[in-house]
């Protein structure tokens, strides 16, 4: 299962990597450019190691962006990462921020 | 005696005083001290047993190097280098900076007017190097920068362990490298190479290079390697001994002034920086000139380059894309394209449009330098616009931009 709300991929994974760590943070930020994604549900628990975002959604909830329609995403285990694009001029790889 | 091995809480506050202090001091806008230059320089010269010179106190490099170039070049008469050389002693210092000065730019003015540049090219290109004054840089290097350091550095590792001193590196003289010299340094360097070099120079490279352009004596911006000398001396009692002294006439110019040339028997000063405009440690005025001197001689620089002043004063609408057509220099190219927006560019380049699937096109950027630049046109479907993300050359279909983009070939179930 994949979601897309502008930036941001939110995939399905089978289970939470060991080096995943619980975070306590509210709303969960799951990308901040000039607006953020987050999600603001208790039903949501965030997690990270790596470098990398995951989340365990105990119920449906909404992920929101000022300039992106919500998306409801169901009850699972995810990881969350940025699309990417290339720069012609720096000859670089980076992440999309919108 | 045990070596020093680390610092206490208060030696920790101080080194952040102290590489802010010398930050500033690096960056310092305030107009020369040229007392304490006199005195400084004056000082060094003696040490190498050299007569106080006079002194040419300049507004900026640019004019520092034309002054140089002009007294250098046959221009004024035969011999002028060679006369003032031999009368600038006692008599010429008071006289120097004032009549000397005012005359010989009059004299330049009323003369050759607009065809200023013709001349001094022409003349400067003719034989000049052999009848100049000697350049004492090599010789104060020798005895004094990289002696002193070498002696310094001797001291250090007597005293402090060898963690410590890495430490300070990284702290004092990495940062304040990466603050003054790394962009401010090398900017202003390779300004003054390209606006006069290929103008005037070209055919001189091999007798003013490195003589000229390379001088290692930076003033204000050669704090980075200073301070990081002068902390274990202030801070943690380190003793230099008699190297305490020299080092003291390096901190004292490098809070006095900008960059300095020393001949036989005079020096050139430049001034510092009327004003410096920075993001983070690059350069960068997207609205002015980043770097400008009190005779008008700037650095127009967005983001740490130098891009000349039409590019930063134009306003992003009215710059013609067509510039990335004819800019050669890719850091260049890149700030016009930063300001003017890759959309606009597409745009007004007239990308072509090579795959289309639903609400995404791909577009293929021709810039007349044979390279591929593919570029991802897509839809916001919550709001209705377009945007434009570059994907690598090897994308040639809106599917294989869209797997890169996403780095999986699924698909999302939703998409906003």
């Amino acid at each position: 299962m994949l979601y897309q709300q502008g930036d941001v991929l939110i995939e399905s994974v089978s289970k939470l990597p060991d080096y995943a760590k619980k975070i306590n943070t509210s709303p969960i930020v799951l990308a901040s450019g000039v607006n953020t994604h987050s999600i603001d549900d208790v039903n949501c628990s965030a997690y990270s190691g790596d470098g990398l975002l995951f989340l365990d959604v105990k119920s449906p909830v909404v992920l929101s962006h000022k300039e992106h329609k919500p998306i409801t995403i169901e009850t699972g285990l995810y990881s969350v990462r940025k699309v990417r694009e290339y720069d012609h001029f720096e000859e670089e790889i980076r992440d999309v921020e919108d | 005696m045990s070596k020093i091995e680390s610092l206490t809480p208060e030696q920790e506050q101080m080194l952040n005083k102290h590489r802010n202090e010398y930050l500033q001091w690096g960056l310092s806008c305030e107009p020369m001290n040229q007392d304490a230059v006199k005195a400084t320089i004056g000082e060094m010269y003696r040490r190498i047993g050299k007569n106080v010179p006079s002194f040419w106190f300049c507004q900026s490099p640019a004019q520092m190097l034309i002054v140089i170039s002009i007294l250098k070049s046959k221009l004024l008469g035969a011999n002028l280098w060679g006369n003032l050389g031999d009368n600038l002693g006692a008599n010429l210092r008071d006289n120097l900076e004032v009549n000397l000065r005012t005359n010989l730019w009059n004299n330049l003015w009323i003369n050759l007017g607009d065809n200023l540049w013709d001349y001094l090219w022409d003349n400067l290109r003719a034989n000049l190097w052999g009848n100049l004054g000697d350049n004492l840089g090599a010789n104060l290097r020798a005895n004094l920068e990289v002696n002193l350091r070498d002696n310094l550095e001797v001291n250090l590792r007597d005293n402090l362990e060898d963690n410590l001193r890495d430490d300070l590196r990284v702290n004092l003289w990495a940062n304040l490298w990466a603050n003054l010299g790394n962009n401010l340094r090398s900017n202003l360097k390779a300004n003054l190479r390209a606006n006069f070099w290929d103008d005037l120079w070209d055919d001189l490279r091999d007798n003013l290079g490195n003589n000229l352009w390379d001088s290692d004596f930076w003033g204000q911006m050669d704090m980075f390697w200073i301070a990081y000398y002068r902390y274990p001396e202030q801070y943690l009692h380190v003793d230099y001994g008699e190297f305490s002294k020299v080092l003291q006439l390096w901190d004292t110019l490098g809070k006095s002034c900008g960059w300095w040339y020393p001949y036989e028997n005079i020096c050139f000063v430049s001034d510092r920086p009327e004003q410096i405009h920075r993001k983070g440690v690059q350069l960068h005025n997207d609205s002015g000139p980043a770097v400008l001197y009190r005779d008008g001689y700037a650095l127009w620089c967005l983001n740490g380059v130098d891009v000349g002043e039409s590019i930063v004063t134009t306003p992003a609408d009215q710059l013609d894309a067509n510039l990335i057509l004819t800019t050669k220099n890719a850091e260049v190219r890149r700030e016009i394209v930063r300001k003017i927006g890759i959309e606009r560019v597409c745009n007004k380049l007239n990308a072509k449009v090579i795959d289309t699937q639903g609400d995404y096109s791909l577009l293929l950027l021709d810039l007349r330098d044979g390279r591929k630049r593919p570029y991802l046109k897509m839809l916001n479907p919550s709001i209705g616009t377009y945007h434009i993300e570059g994907v690598p050359p090897e994308c040639d279909t809106v599917e294989k931009a869209i797997t890169w983009r996403n780095q999986t070939s699924e698909k999302p179930v939703i998409l906003t």
